[in-house]
């Protein structure tokens, strides 16, 4: 046991993975010229495996983890435990602390968007990488009962029931970038609506992982009527997919995935200020409302002073302008890792300072004694 | 000895300062969201036409040039300022390619009457399609219009409001003059009354002028304008700090030279003396600028030459000081004339203090990521520098144990030193990304540059620890960590602009290029041969 962590803890290993992550470094950045920041991260970074070309390799996850093992047998070392390492063993439990913050927001942080119209308030966060696919009851004429499907279980041949549809789903084909083609003439009576008279036709990925347009081929059976049959639907499609069975009305839509907050944000003035003469951006900024429980506070959100509350975070991250008015596009983040980075860039330079001091004077001091 | 000529320099340069009354070169404009004195304006403008900042051969200075332009637009127009620098431009504006091939309004104008069809086609056009001629005459061609629309250019008239977000106006851009208030009626007659009595060579007529203009700036406007901080301007572009403290490190490595023949000890301590007092310039240019803008020192790209030439040197006087054998004052004076020439060619960019966007404009992280991070290349690229130095030792002295260790000591020391700013730095990067977009990392080109370079210096630090390498190795590893730097740095802005076949860019991409290969063949070659050396050296030692 002790000659297999004593094999584990050898800075060799430690020299090899930094060597591969350097490498791994490099090529991610440069494909992001061509494949876009996001894909290149998820192929590169966030990955147990990264295949450059047939080759699976190390990612930058599995990397990490060695790393991370690495230092930890490092620990059992009783060289380590003495006052002259101190400031080596500090840095290295500020490092093992950084990974372990990485960990935690690789696996339980979130990220959307919120959109906001000026006057205009929203309660939901939108998923700008990932779809759902929702069925929105809207027999009711005081509220929605919205059933939504999550990207991850739009998988090809997947079939669904869930209770609340008086019909099941089955999906024939996910799209992650499609567009639609027309047909050269109708498709027979299975297909419905889009499906009828469009084929859907997968195109690559766009650069820009929020510029896809995801579409769904799917069927619906058990309704008893002649709404059985094929339908299909894309990212920001036009003319709505309705859907009448026992008597209710459904409409069909395949939108960003939206996660509800117990709380709104209302948009009460969106600025912008240029550098006076100029088209350089000074400031953006956004006077919002927090309305929680029917009670309402006014908040600030602009560069670098972003809103935090109730675990989540609001940075103000972009703005478009349309006939309706101004728009502020704000970045919502939650997560949980999101102290460990601060605690152990402290610890780290603390350390690091320490081993410093104590080695400066023999790295630059050693002539003069000797001269004496 | 050192304090008196500090001391002496502040009192020189406040005197000078103080001394000199508010002139034409100190009026207020509004360029690029900012306001300059009207000398770093006119700069600007001759840059970007001429393609320098002032008149070589001539003797006249960029605000004579302009303020003479603007009163008397005959005699400027004749005048040969504009500098084409490629013969198929002058060619396809149907003009004579010769020695000095600068070309007056008159010439150009109807050079491009006759590419009228040309330039409409170029137009329409989007920039990363144009051919290197069609951009350089597309550059051109909006060069002079704003020569000849310098009176619409030139926003000289403070704000109605007086408020410092709102835009100035220029002279044209005023309907009728009584859309003015009367204090900026009375600011723009005195300007225009001082190019008259110009024009007529009417030196009382300009003073008073100049001194009615003073007033009513002082007067009415000292909330938009601080002209304290104009003159200050003034009076650095007119110093050029940074070229008195280059000639001062070329000086310091010529008599360091000296001293490997003659009187040693003197011209050692004389060029160390030089390095020092060229430092000191460096450092006040520096401040020069922080107080101007009102900004940490490094905001952009040109800046971060100039502060990471300053920490190497500030590295190399500590080191000299450390160990006295001339190696800080050769490092210190060869770096600092390297940077500054770098630094000189960004410089011919454009104005060299510009505003930034929103999410930069935050004085807060500029002075301590910014700084840090800087200071971990500054500090990286001069452990570079004395693997350089190792291995030049190694092959020249190889007999000489003692000093080589003491320079890998020296090393590895200045490597820690380096890493413990750049990780610094990487990690306060992270949590100003954390605080402005909720992401401690994201993957960003810039992000992982720095990265790169925390993770070469671990890795060199933890090859020498498991003794992977010894001491020629480890300077081996610090001179192809300049590469990584040097990617981090500046490649990485390449990647982001994409790849422009045309100015500056490409010129980076090809300097850059010739780094990395000097920098790889160099560490590469010196270290075999220190390795052979070596070899002899022990075959020798055996032997005997």
């Amino acid at each position: 046991m002790t000659k297999i962590i004593k094999k584990l803890s050898d800075p060799k290993i430690f020299v090899y993975t930094i060597m591969w992550m350097m490498i791994l470094v490099f090529i991610g950045t440069i494909a992001q010229r061509d494949m876009g920041l996001y894909y290149a991260q998820q192929k590169y970074f966030s990955n147990w495996l990264a295949w450059l070309g047939p080759l699976p390799t190390p990612g930058g996850r599995l990397t990490m983890l060695i790393m991370f093992i690495n230092m930890l047998a490092m620990l059992y070392k009783s060289s380590l435990w003495q006052w002259k390492k101190i400031g080596v063993l500090i840095v290295h439990l500020g490092a093992m602390l950084l990974l372990i913050g990485g960990g935690i927001t690789a696996w339980f942080s979130f990220e959307g968007n919120m959109v906001l119209n000026e006057g205009g308030q929203s309660n939901f966060i939108v998923n700008s990488q990932q779809s759902e696919l929702a069925f929105i009851n809207t027999t009711e004429h005081d509220f929605d009962n919205v059933i939504s499907m999550p990207e991850k279980i739009l998988t090809d041949g997947n079939l669904l029931s869930p209770p609340e549809l008086p019909f099941s789903v089955e999906i024939i084909k996910f799209y992650s970038n499609a567009k639609p083609v027309r047909r050269s003439k109708p498709n027979g009576n299975l297909y419905h609506g889009l499906a009828k008279n469009f084929l859907l036709v997968p195109i690559d990925n766009e650069k820009e992982a929020e510029m896809n347009r995801s579409a769904v081929l799917f069927k619906i059976s058990g309704t008893q009527s002649n709404a059985d049959g094929i339908y299909s639907l894309f990212l920001g499609q036009s003319i709505p997919q309705n859907l009448i069975v026992n008597e209710q009305n459904f409409n069909l839509i395949l939108r960003r995935e939206r996660i509800y907050l117990p709380f709104a944000i209302e948009l009460l003035d969106f600025k912008r200020v240029l550098h006076p003469g100029t088209t350089i951006p000074k400031s953006f900024s956004s006077e919002v409302n927090l309305i929680e429980n029917k009670i309402s506070r006014r908040v600030m959100i602009q560069m670098n002073e972003p809103l935090r509350h109730a675990e989540y975070t609001f940075f103000q991250a972009s703005f478009s302008q349309d006939e309706s008015g101004e728009i502020s596009v704000l970045a919502v983040v939650k997560n949980y890792g999101r102290l460990f980075p601060y605690i152990s860039s402290l610890i780290m330079s603390f350390g690091l300072l320490i081993h410093l001091l104590m080695q400066m004077p023999r790295l630059f001091v050693s002539k003069v004694i000797k001269e004496i | 000895m050192k304090k008196i000529i500090i001391l002496l320099w502040v009192f020189i340069s406040t005197f000078l300062l103080f001394s000199r009354e508010f002139d034409y070169k100190d009026i207020p404009v509004q360029e690029g969201g900012r306001i300059k004195p009207l000398d770093s304006f006119s700069r600007n403008q001759l840059l970007s036409i001429y393609g320098k900042r002032s008149f070589k051969s001539e003797n006249s200075s960029a605000v004579d040039w302009l303020t003479n332009l603007l009163a008397d637009p005959k005699n400027g127009f004749n005048q040969k300022v504009f500098k084409l620098r490629n013969p198929e431009v002058v060619q396809s504006l149907g003009l004579e390619w010769d020695n000095i091939h600068t070309y007056s309004y008159h010439d150009i104008l109807g050079g491009l009457e006759s590419q009228k069809e040309l330039l409409i086609q170029i137009q329409k056009k989007p920039d990363d399609e144009l051919s290197i001629i069609e951009a350089q005459l597309k550059e051109l061609h909006s060069n002079f219009q704003k020569f000849a629309n310098m009176w619409w250019h030139l926003k000289i008239i403070p704000p109605t409001s007086k408020n410092p977000e709102d835009a100035w106006l220029s002279p044209w851009e005023v309907e009728s003059e009584q859309a003015l208030t009367e204090e900026q009626r009375s600011l723009l007659f005195n300007f225009l009354e001082y190019l008259n009595n110009k024009l007529s060579n009417d030196k009382l007529g300009m003073d008073v002028a100049m001194s009615n203009y003073y007033t009513e700036l002082n007067n009415n406007y000292s909330k938009l304008v601080d002209p304290h901080r104009l003159k200050l301007e003034t009076w650095y572009n007119e110093i050029n700090m940074f070229y008195i403290s280059v000639a001062f490190y070329i000086l310091a490595f010529l008599l360091l030279g000296i001293s490997w023949i003659f009187y040693p000890a003197i011209f050692k301590g004389i060029s160390y003396f030089f390095l020092i007092v060229g430092f000191l310039f460096h450092g006040g240019g520096l401040c020069l600028r922080m107080y101007i803008m009102q900004r940490p020192p490094v905001t952009t790209l040109y800046e971060s030459i100039i502060f990471v030439a300053f920490i190497a040197i500030f590295c190399a006087v500590i080191l000299e000081y450390i160990r006295k054998d001339g190696l800080g004052v050769f490092i210190g004076s060869i770096a600092g004339s390297i940077f500054h020439y770098i630094g000189f060619k960004y410089a011919v960019d454009g104005d060299t203090m510009g505003m930034l966007v929103a999410v930069l404009d935050s004085n807060f992280w500029l002075a301590t990521h910014v700084t840090t991070i800087t200071i971990g290349y500054g500090a990286s690229l001069m452990a570079g520098f004395m693997g350089h130095i190792y291995l030049g030792i190694a092959i020249i002295f190889p007999t000489n144990t003692k000093r080589l260790k003491e320079i890998y000591n020296n090393t590895f020391g200045i490597t820690l030193m380096a890493l413990f700013f750049s990780l610094f730095g990487t990690i306060l990067g992270g949590i100003w990304a954390d605080q402005s977009w909720g992401r401690f990392w994201g993957w960003d080109p810039k992000e992982n540059g720095a990265m790169l370079i925390c993770m070469w210096h671990l890795m060199m630090i933890h090859m020498r620890l498991s003794g992977m390498v010894k001491a020629p190795g480890f300077a081996l590893g610090m001179v192809l960590n300049n590469i990584i730097v040097a990617l981090a740095w500046f490649g990485v802005n390449l990647l982001s602009v994409g790849l422009h076949s045309y100015g500056f860019a490409s010129g980076i991409a090809i300097n850059l290029g010739i780094f990395i290969l000097f920098e790889f063949l160099f560490g590469i070659g010196a270290y075999f041969w220190a390795r052979s050396k070596q070899k002899q050296l022990n075959i020798k030692l055996n032997r005997e």
